[in-house]
């Protein structure tokens, strides 16, 4: 009964998996950088979708309607996230290095001796290898898990800067020191664990 | 605990640490004239600010690059197990 329901709405719930599980897996995962996390925020999706396919209005194609589920359940998980510990604003000092650690106070805020950005073009190491990419995984792994979405959700072309500052509940100029910080992070992190320099 | 405040910064003090958020600011706003023009002097001047600034564009690029072009994919076991319960749930 309910699978005539959802092929009239346009809705083939039984080849999502073949059709989509990929893309939707590789779409969380990038997100939230964490394999477990983005099959169970797959699986999610799908129960959701199953639960609300009389929502679907078809509108929208099945698969950015699919999309669309996943990006609320991603956002849903660092919307816990930031209430466990409150907002992405607020940090421990164990969660993540603070300015000082990379810029010295008295003298205008100038890099420290040991956090000055070495020069990477002189390097040897080719950047596109599985290796590189690896790492650049470690690293932001690193970050604060309420970073971490800022810093993913608004590299990924899907989302502007507004909708993560909306959806994060935090203002431009919150979100643009936290992806400051997150890149100095970042930046150091790779080129301490990567570069051959 | 730390709380992150609000980036603020003076011509007279202007260093490294204020290069580099305008560095990343600027990515995702426009940068007033003055703070253009702040950011550029700085840039002339200082080499590790310019290193940043690559870097910060390598690694952006970088990071886009690897979301287009992984080959990631879902376990044969778990999509067979998404299957059985969009079944499960469909029969319902």
């Amino acid at each position: 009964m309910e699978k005539t329901l959802n092929t009239q709405q346009g809705l083939n719930p039984a080849k999502w998996v073949e059709l989509y599980a990929d893309y939707l897996y590789k779409f969380a995962y990038y997100r939230v950088n964490n394999d477990e996390l983005a099959q169970d925020l797959v699986q999610d999706c799908f129960l959701s979708a199953l639960n609300g396919a009389n929502t679907y209005m078809g509108q929208a194609s099945e698969k950015t309607w699919l999309v669309s589920i996943l990006k609320n359940k991603i956002i849903d998980h660092y919307k816990k996230a930031s209430t466990r510990n409150e907002s992405p604003l607020q940090l421990t000092t164990y969660d993540a290095p603070s300015y000082d650690y990379f810029f010295n106070k008295e003298a205008n805020g100038h890099w420290k001796s040991d956090t000055k950005p070495k020069d990477w073009a002189t390097t040897d190491s080719n950047f596109d290898t599985k290796e590189f990419y690896k790492t650049l995984e470690a690293c932001l792994g690193e970050l604060p898990e309420k970073w971490k979405g800022v810093f993913t959700m608004s590299l990924l072309e899907d989302a502007d800067s507004k909708f993560v500052c909306k959806e994060f509940n935090i203002s431009s100029s919150n979100f643009w020191v936290i992806i400051h910080r997150a890149k100095l992070q970042v930046r150091a992190c790779l080129e301490k664990n990567w570069l051959k320099l | 605990m730390e709380e992150l405040k609000e980036h603020t910064h003076k011509w007279y003090t202007f260093g490294c640490k204020d290069a580099t958020y305008l560095t990343t600011k600027s990515e995702f706003s426009t940068l007033t004239f003055s703070e253009k023009l702040q950011l550029n002097f700085h840039l002339i001047m200082c080499k590790y600010c310019r290193f940043f600034v690559a870097q910060n564009k390598k690694i952006n690029q970088l990071f886009r690059a690897s979301y287009e072009k992984s080959p990631l994919t879902l376990s044969k076991n778990k999509k067979e197990a998404l299957n059985q319960l969009i079944t499960k749930n469909l029969k319902k």
